[in-house]
């Protein structure tokens, strides 16, 4: 008989978190929580980190929810929050962080640097298409989503999207790896 | 032209390298170790201060907050039920009243809007989730199923098997209107000004019964409940211009899903209607007054035009309505017009109080004031004549 919260659009829900309403809260944390992990997780390639930026994004926004003036941008608000969890996170820990995207050890195999090139290519894509494509790949978000999280039309999205696979395709290319060298069995 | 390269093994090789199926989210676990975050977002269920010079009632302060405007889908009984809701503190008695409150899942109760000694119909309430099933004494025909999740309400006539879907425009969903209410209630009493005052036992309907006496800067309530087994059975409320009285409270009482069905029962004829709760305006009430006393008063306007005054005069306007002979159109294009001028009454956004001195007036007197009130931010009120002209006037000038 009931709707489902989850099911109500985020304005809806904002709002009614706004006015105390926590289940319409936690319909929003099960929402976009992954995809602020994905979104803290572009900024910071540690996935136990970009947990721990989530979870306090969730935690500021809870704080901050009455200052979001437009419900219907809920998920960019949000995402807003994340990466400024996330930068503070990286300045603090930043090097530790990205020692093991940039400097792969030197004892790996082969197969161990196509895997390194690709997560290189990745991180030294521009911020905004780098937090493309980590939503796009990482946990099979919607475009819609993907949309409202980086506050951009569909449109826009898939351009950025070919534009930042161009740029990775010819990384790899230019550090001698083809699609052989991914095709694993 | 270029062929554009087949970039599938790079779609599967991203894939692979950022691809992440453990980052479930887990809100139980996020509440537990955030609790001063869940506090201050539940703690916000207290509405912001209302620009109203008159204190506001817990139906309108709940009606601050768009998302339980739905509440308002029930109109009358809503805001009679709001009064199951009282303010709770530190006293263990009275902790002890209002925890079937918080705990219910279902209720059950009757309403009378005014006072109880007027023999005004008793309004008869079943709530279960987000529906309500409300059946009036003096209108024994008449069944509403409230859904206040989808802001429809089924009203049928079981002697005329006619049947009614009512669209509530403009008010989102709301799946579960105790929950909610538990959310705007358990807001209300952080207030650093809320106290509980302790009546003490009184006989009440030849029961024995404890009361508490609930105040916040905005709203008041009484509550009387068993004093063997705490639980509330009578709940007063009175807010702006309205009182509001629960009786026979019961709670989670079993009730069949069936009662509370939204479909149309067979052989009904059936209709549609919009209504706009929050659009009524001073056009809509001035037309139900005029049809009030043109129809429903042989020229003259009512005794009253509260809603309790309106609920009396239910009965004899049904009667009324069938004398009329009207088309169905018509007694939908009339009945709506009344719901305008009612909804103007209930849901009253001037300031201060409105004043009405209609009774025994004849349609079509210039001379007479019948009604006034002062609009939001006005420094001078309007003033409603017989003849249903209306004018603005400085509050010295008016009617004594």
């Amino acid at each position: 008989m009931e709707i489902q919260t989850q099911e109500l659009p985020d304005e809806q829900l904002a709002e009614a978190a706004q006015n105390g309403h926590l289940k319409s809260f936690g319909a929003l944390y099960q929402r976009y929580y992954s995809s602020m992990v994905a979104l803290a997780y572009s900024l910071l390639a540690d996935r136990d980190l970009a947990e721990d930026a989530a979870q306090e994004s969730f935690m500021v926004a809870c704080r901050d929810l009455p200052k979001l003036k437009s419900k219907y941008k809920f998920a960019a608000w949000l995402a807003g929050i994340c990466r400024n969890i996330a930068k503070q996170m990286l300045r603090i820990k930043g090097k530790k962080v990205l020692l093991s995207v940039e400097q792969p050890s030197e004892s790996r195999d082969e197969q161990e640097h196509c895997w390194d090139a690709l997560h290189q290519a990745v991180w030294k894509l521009r911020e905004a298409e780098r937090e493309l494509i980590v939503l796009h790949y990482f946990n099979g978000f919607s475009r819609t989503q993907i949309s409202q999280v980086l506050d951009i039309s569909p449109q826009a999205l898939n351009g950025r999207l070919i534009r930042a696979k161009r740029k990775i395709a010819q990384y790899l290319k230019q550090n001698g790896f083809t699609g052989d060298d991914y095709e694993t069995p | 032209m270029k062929r554009p390269e087949n970039d599938n093994w790079l779609d599967k090789a991203l894939k692979k390298a950022i691809s992440s199926e453990e980052s479930k989210p887990n809100f139980e676990k996020w509440k537990q170790d955030n609790p001063e975050a869940v506090e201050m977002l539940t703690s916000r269920a207290q509405p912001k201060p209302s620009a109203y010079k008159r204190p506001l009632n817990i139906w309108e302060m709940i009606m601050k907050s768009r998302i339980t405007k739905l509440a308002a889908a029930a109109v009358i009984i809503i805001a009679a039920f709001i009064a199951l809701y009282p303010f709770t503190s530190g006293s263990p008695t009275f902790a002890q009243v209002i925890q079937p409150i918080f705990d219910a899942q279902t209720a059950v109760f009757d309403i009378i809007i005014g006072e109880e000694e007027t023999s005004g119909p008793v309004i008869h309430d079943m709530v279960m989730g987000s529906r309500i099933r409300r059946t009036l004494s003096n209108m024994k025909s008449a069944i509403s199923i409230i859904d206040l999740e989808t802001g429809k309400i089924l009203s049928l006539d079981s002697e005329k098997k006619e049947a009614a879907y009512i669209d509530l425009k403009g008010l989102p969903s709301m799946p579960n209107y105790m929950e909610i209410l538990r959310n705007v209630i358990a807001g209300l009493q952080a207030h650093p000004e809320f106290e509980v005052e302790d009546l003490g036992e009184r006989d009440i309907g030849g029961q024995r019964l404890i009361g508490f006496r609930a105040t916040h800067p905005k709203a008041e309530i009484i509550i009387w409940a068993d004093p063997q087994t705490a639980l509330p059975v009578r709940i007063e409320q009175m807010g702006g211009q309205m009182k509001v009285i629960c009786k026979n409270v019961m709670f989670d009482v079993p009730m069949d899903d069936t009662l509370f069905s939204m479909d149309v029962p067979e052989g009904y004829t059936q209709q549609q209607v919009e209504l706009d709760l929050f659009g009524a305006t001073e056009e809509d009430f001035i037309e139900g007054l005029r049809i009030r006393a043109e129809f429903f008063g042989d020229g003259q306007f009512p005794d009253g035009v509260a809603v309790e005054d309106y609920l009396k005069q239910a009965p004899a306007m049904a009667k009324k309505f069938e004398e009329l002979e009207l088309s169905k159109e018509e007694e939908t294009e009339l009945g709506m017009k009344l719901q305008g001028h009612l909804l103007f009454i209930r849901f009253f956004k001037g300031e201060g109080e409105w004043h009405y001195a209609g009774k025994g007036v004849k349609l079509g007197d210039a001379d007479m004031a019948i009604f006034w009130y002062q609009p939001e931010n006005s420094a001078t009120y309007r003033v409603i004549y017989g003849d249903l002209s209306v004018k603005d006037v400085a509050p010295e000038d008016l009617p004594g």
